[in-house]
């Protein structure tokens, strides 16, 4: 059921409200857009793979989907210089980057939103919401990123050679051991931050467009065109950050084995930097 | 009261360290314009840790609220 002026109460809700339960598993209203979202991306992914092979024409979308598809990949392939490596790399933080960005602006559409309700009750609940405003969602891709971190150091380093990376030997390295302990805490922070930055945007953010929405009753579809062009701008960045984090994260666990000597001076200042960035945060 | 204090506290101390950044950024891309993409990725990373802290502050200031 729609419900044309939907501002006539804010309807703020932090986590997502259960729609159908199926089997002792609850449906939400953001798997529903998620399962949207999720579609859109196959769509545009496997157009794209039809014009990379060469069943189709290339249209406007496919041409900026390879863009940023080439943008993105020469941006793995600064930060993690060994190009086997970057090769392998990179799919994960690329395909997060994508689904980050369609879901986010998924969840700015009119029909996602207290707009159009299922009435539960006495109250209505939102048929749609945006998938990574569930705070699950956003820790699942999180715990995705550092378990896939972890992985790739494994198979680089070798198991013993990814422990010796937190657990150093007390008496050869006293001080060695106090910073292995810092970084093994240090993943689980990182793992807070990725997850509780994506989810705190996106919130932010619904709270802002329905806060605006009801503030500007009547004149809302004039007040509401800056905070959407914003919203947009925002998920961009969000989805941005997100990935080159997540390659950031990777490529500290490789370590500075691989790569010629040429590459590994004039990027190693940026390695050192952005190490010394991310583990701060 | 204790919304409004819950988030201008880190909204505000976040701005500056934000700031702090963006100038840092500046001076470095005065001295080096050739490097202006590196110091853009770097500043962009730097601003989005600072960020999220502010970001959590609203969130726990929003729980606080809606969740009595």
């Amino acid at each position: 059921m729609m419900m044309p002026f939907a501002a006539a109460s804010p309807h703020i809700s932090v986590k997502a409200e259960e729609l159908v339960t199926v089997g002792g598993v609850s449906i939400t209203n953001s798997t529903m857009a998620g399962a949207l979202g999720v579609v859109i991306l196959l769509l545009l992914f496997v157009w794209t793979h039809r014009v990379a092979v060469g069943k189709a024409k290339p249209n406007f979308a496919t041409k900026l989907m390879t863009w940023a598809f080439d943008g993105l990949y020469n941006t793995v392939a600064q930060i993690i210089p060994d190009r086997e490596i970057a090769k392998k790399v990179a799919p994960l933080p690329i395909t997060i980057f994508f689904f980050v960005l369609v879901q986010y602006w998924t969840g700015i559409l009119p029909f996602v939103g207290p707009a159009v309700y299922v009435p539960q009750g006495v109250e209505h609940t939102p048929l749609l919401r945006s998938q990574v405003a569930d705070l699950n969602m956003t820790f699942a891709l999180a715990i995705i990123t550092i378990v896939a971190a972890q992985v790739y150091a494994i198979k680089y380093l070798g198991f013993f050679g990814n422990a010796g990376r937190y657990l150093v030997n007390p008496i050869k390295n006293p001080i060695g051991t106090f910073v292995g302990l810092l970084e093994l805490i240090a993943e689980f922070s990182r793992m807070l931050g990725l997850s509780f930055r994506l989810f705190g945007n996106v919130l932010a953010g619904e709270v802002l467009l329905i806060m605006i929405a009801f503030l500007a009753q009547y004149i809302s579809p004039i007040a509401l065109q800056p905070f959407f062009i914003f919203e947009l701008f925002i998920g961009g960045i969000q989805a941005y950050i997100f990935f080159m984090l997540s390659t950031v994260f990777i490529s500290l666990g490789l370590g500075h084995h691989g790569g010629d000597e040429k590459e590994h001076a004039t990027t190693s200042s940026a390695h050192s930097s952005s190490a010394s960035v991310a583990t701060e945060g | 009261m204790e919304f409004t204090l819950a988030y201008a506290l880190p909204a505000a101390f976040a701005a500056i360290g934000c700031g702090l950044v963006g100038a840092a950024a500046m001076n470095a891309a005065g001295r080096n314009p050739e490097k202006i993409n590196d110091l853009r990725t770097m500043m962009i990373l730097g601003i989005s840790f600072i960020d999220a802290l502010a970001i959590i502050g609203f969130i726990v200031a929003i729980v606080g609220r809606v969740m009595k």
